[in-house]
């Protein structure tokens, strides 16, 4: 019961720079669970957005989370946790991406998730068609982004998608936030490009096939 | 006209500009024909990008992959203890390890400290044999190392012994030769 009473996010919560020293010193597992938790939705979004497969982003999130613990001595309590977070993540996702293109696999097959767009139970249903047209808008969009060179995917993923601020995109990446801002200028302008059809609502083409693909 | 950079742009679309940043570019913005529409090419850009929004992963997809990873984190020191989510449910489990770990560690130890003390009583009395012998040994080769010397010394005292009386023997000997003596008469002597 008095545990109940001190459960409720106040500010008596650690941040989680306090809760990552306490991980690294003590491996304070209570510690790691909150920051799996407070971080493991972020993480996953990233991964899945980067790599184009739900699916694997959760993977990727997992090991994430297991390279921190495993790595849990490297954390210096002068660097923001976050930063250090969003670079070990990118780090996964860019080996991933590696493995990807030595394989000559293809994240840019068809969106494999199961549960299709979001959809928010308690709001109004859409009508299938609706539905379908929701998918089609999301899936191109995927491809749009999947198509884009690494350096500005991530900019979009972590500015648009992810909501880090230009300055602190620059500081997980270790660049200028004007170069980071210029990046996101000229992904979008690709993406306009790219996304044509759909911003002109006009009717989809057939999907590109993935010879056409390649990044 | 000096049009504002990208930079500015994306600042001011992504709501990072200042409060003067915004206001000389929205009237730049009314301006300039050519940045007007850059600026909606990349607005189109941003609201296409809203299209694509990500479902919540199901948890029952989650349930293999914690359970895998609960029996994992015992084994290699929690590396994958990041695999463990929210769930209450796994946390009770990672308790219930816990324990067990503790308990078995803990029956573990009592064996392992009873045997331990068992060993160690029987090498100290091992030891403490062995330490003895080594002492009388030790003890009966001084006692015949000195036994030795005396006799040496013994040796030696009596060839002291010896010289010494061959040597006062000679010098008595001279003793008296050196009392007995008497100088010859000078034939020159006035007494006579």
């Amino acid at each position: 019961m008095a545990k109940k009473l001190f459960s409720w996010p106040s500010i008596f919560s650690s941040t989680d720079e306090q809760a990552m020293w306490r991980v690294r010193t003590d491996d304070d597992a209570d510690a790691f669970a909150k920051l799996v938790a407070r971080w493991q939705g972020p993480i996953q979004n990233l991964c899945t957005r980067m790599i184009g497969d739900a699916h694997r982003g959760e993977d990727l999130a997992q090991d994430t989370f297991a390279r921190l613990y495993a790595r849990r001595k490297n954390y210096e309590p002068t660097a923001r946790f976050s930063t250090f977070l969003w670079r070990m993540a990118l780090n996964i996702c860019y080996d991933e991406l590696r493995k990807i293109k030595r394989r000559g696999e293809l994240s840019l097959h068809e969106y494999e998730d199961d549960d299709g767009p979001a959809f928010d139970p308690g709001a109004d249903e859409p009508a299938p068609d609706a539905r379908l047209a929701e998918s089609e808008r999301a899936e191109t969009v995927r491809h749009a982004l999947l198509q884009l060179a690494e350096p500005y995917r991530v900019v979009v993923v972590l500015r648009h998608y992810e909501g880090l601020k230009f300055r602190e995109i620059g500081d997980v990446l270790g660049i200028p936030e004007g170069t980071v801002k210029s990046r996101m200028a000229e992904a979008l302008t690709q993406l306009s490009k790219r996304l044509n059809s759909l911003l002109t609502d006009e009717p989809r083409t057939a999907p590109r096939s993935r010879e056409k693909l390649l990044i | 006209m000096n049009h504002p950079t990208p930079e500015h742009w994306m600042a001011l679309l992504y709501g990072e500009a200042t409060e003067t940043e915004r206001h000389d570019l929205d009237a730049h913005l009314r301006a300039c024909a050519e940045c007007a529409a850059k600026v909606k090419t990349w607005r189109a850009g941003m609201n296409a990008l809203d299209e694509w929004k990500l479902s919540q992963v199901s948890p029952a997809r989650h349930q293999p992959a914690w359970r895998w990873a609960a029996a994992a984190a015992v084994l290699v020191l929690g590396v994958v203890i990041g695999r463990f989510s929210m769930a209450r449910e796994m946390d009770n489990h990672l308790a219930a390890l816990r324990g067990e770990i503790r308990l078995t560690a803990a029956e573990s130890a009592g064996a392992e400290t009873q045997k331990w003390l068992t060993d160690f009583a029987k090498e100290l009395a091992d030891q403490r044999g062995t330490d003895a012998a080594s002492y009388i040994a030790a003890l009966k080769q001084v006692d015949v190392q000195r036994s030795a010397e005396i006799a040496r010394l013994r040796r030696d005292l009596g060839t002291v012994a010896v010289y010494a009386d061959a040597r006062l023997s000679g010098a008595e000997e001279q003793l008296y030769q050196l009392a007995g003596y008497k100088p010859p008469a000078d034939p020159d002597s006035d007494d006579e």
